[in-house]
């Protein structure tokens, strides 16, 4: 299964308040989040902007890689099923198995 | 029932006598074919077929390889367009096509620019660079995690900061 069509502004709204990353507003013209466990960086995210448009798989599919998610998790993710807390418990499997 | 699954179902079930003219055609007589020319000539075919479901095989994962390439290309960039960053060496990077984007990648450091034309993804991509070269070397090492300490460690084996005057 791949991952589902979500609006760019949705993903944007699901990372910032389910992942909570600490936001770096760069010379890009999106910002980044970047991910902590205990203290310790896992990983980055380049988090869409604030848009209506529909942004699908062949492109989601980057975003779901940095958050280090399956398409599957990455739609529970935006859809909802997916909270923060649990996200962060498969960062942290991701993490001890890398 | 399409043309291959008609086939396929055909193979399946071998008739007890051939078409005369298929014989005919194989041993170039006008001449009844024996049970035994009627097994060579089956044997024959499905020989003839499995390796033409091979070759077709072959041919369909090779035009998909050569579909996927199509969206790719691989280019380098030569600097990151700052006064104050430079690249020690040319660095290169993915332009993909998706959707109606153009994606700058270097999956090395899984970073990414976006645009709707290759500069201005690549001008997004060197700004991306930047950012994470800054960000990374505002942490210390203990405190990154085994994809960032990599990320860190090449993105300063090719980017560097200059010297304020």
């Amino acid at each position: 299964m791949g991952i589902k069509d979500f609006k760019e502004k949705q993903i944007r709204e699901k990372i910032l308040n389910k992942v909570n990353p600490k936001i770096q507003k760069g010379q890009g013209k999106h910002d980044k989040g970047y991910v902590f466990l205990n203290g310790v960086l896992i990983t980055k995210v380049k988090i869409p902007n604030n848009h209506e448009k529909l942004m699908r798989h062949s492109k989601s599919k980057y975003i779901a890689g940095d958050l280090r998610l399956s398409p599957e998790d990455f739609n529970d993710l935006i859809q909802c099923p997916l909270t923060g807390p649990n996200y962060y418990k498969k960062l942290q499997n991701w993490s001890d198995k890398n | 029932m399409s043309n291959s699954l008609a086939f396929n179902a055909c193979l399946k079930q071998k008739p007890a006598n051939l078409p005369v003219s298929i014989a005919t055609i194989k041993r170039g007589v006008d001449a009844s074919p024996t049970n035994a020319t009627i097994e060579k000539i089956w044997d024959s075919s499905l020989g003839v077929y499995s390796h033409l479901s091979g070759e077709l095989q072959s041919l369909k994962e090779r035009v998909s390889k050569l579909e996927r390439g199509a969206n790719a290309c691989s280019v380098k960039i030569y600097d990151l367009a700052s006064d104050m960053y430079n690249l020690k060496f040319p660095v290169d990077v993915i332009l993909r096509i998706v959707d109606d984007e153009i994606l700058a990648l270097i999956p090395e450091l899984e970073l990414r620019g976006e645009g709707t034309v290759e500069a201005e993804a690549l001008t997004d991509l060197k700004n991306e660079l930047i950012d994470l070269f800054e960000y990374l070397n505002t942490i210390q090492d203990k405190n990154l995690g085994k994809s960032p300490r990599r990320w860190k460690k090449i993105i300063n084996s090719f980017v560097e900061k200059q010297d304020g005057d």
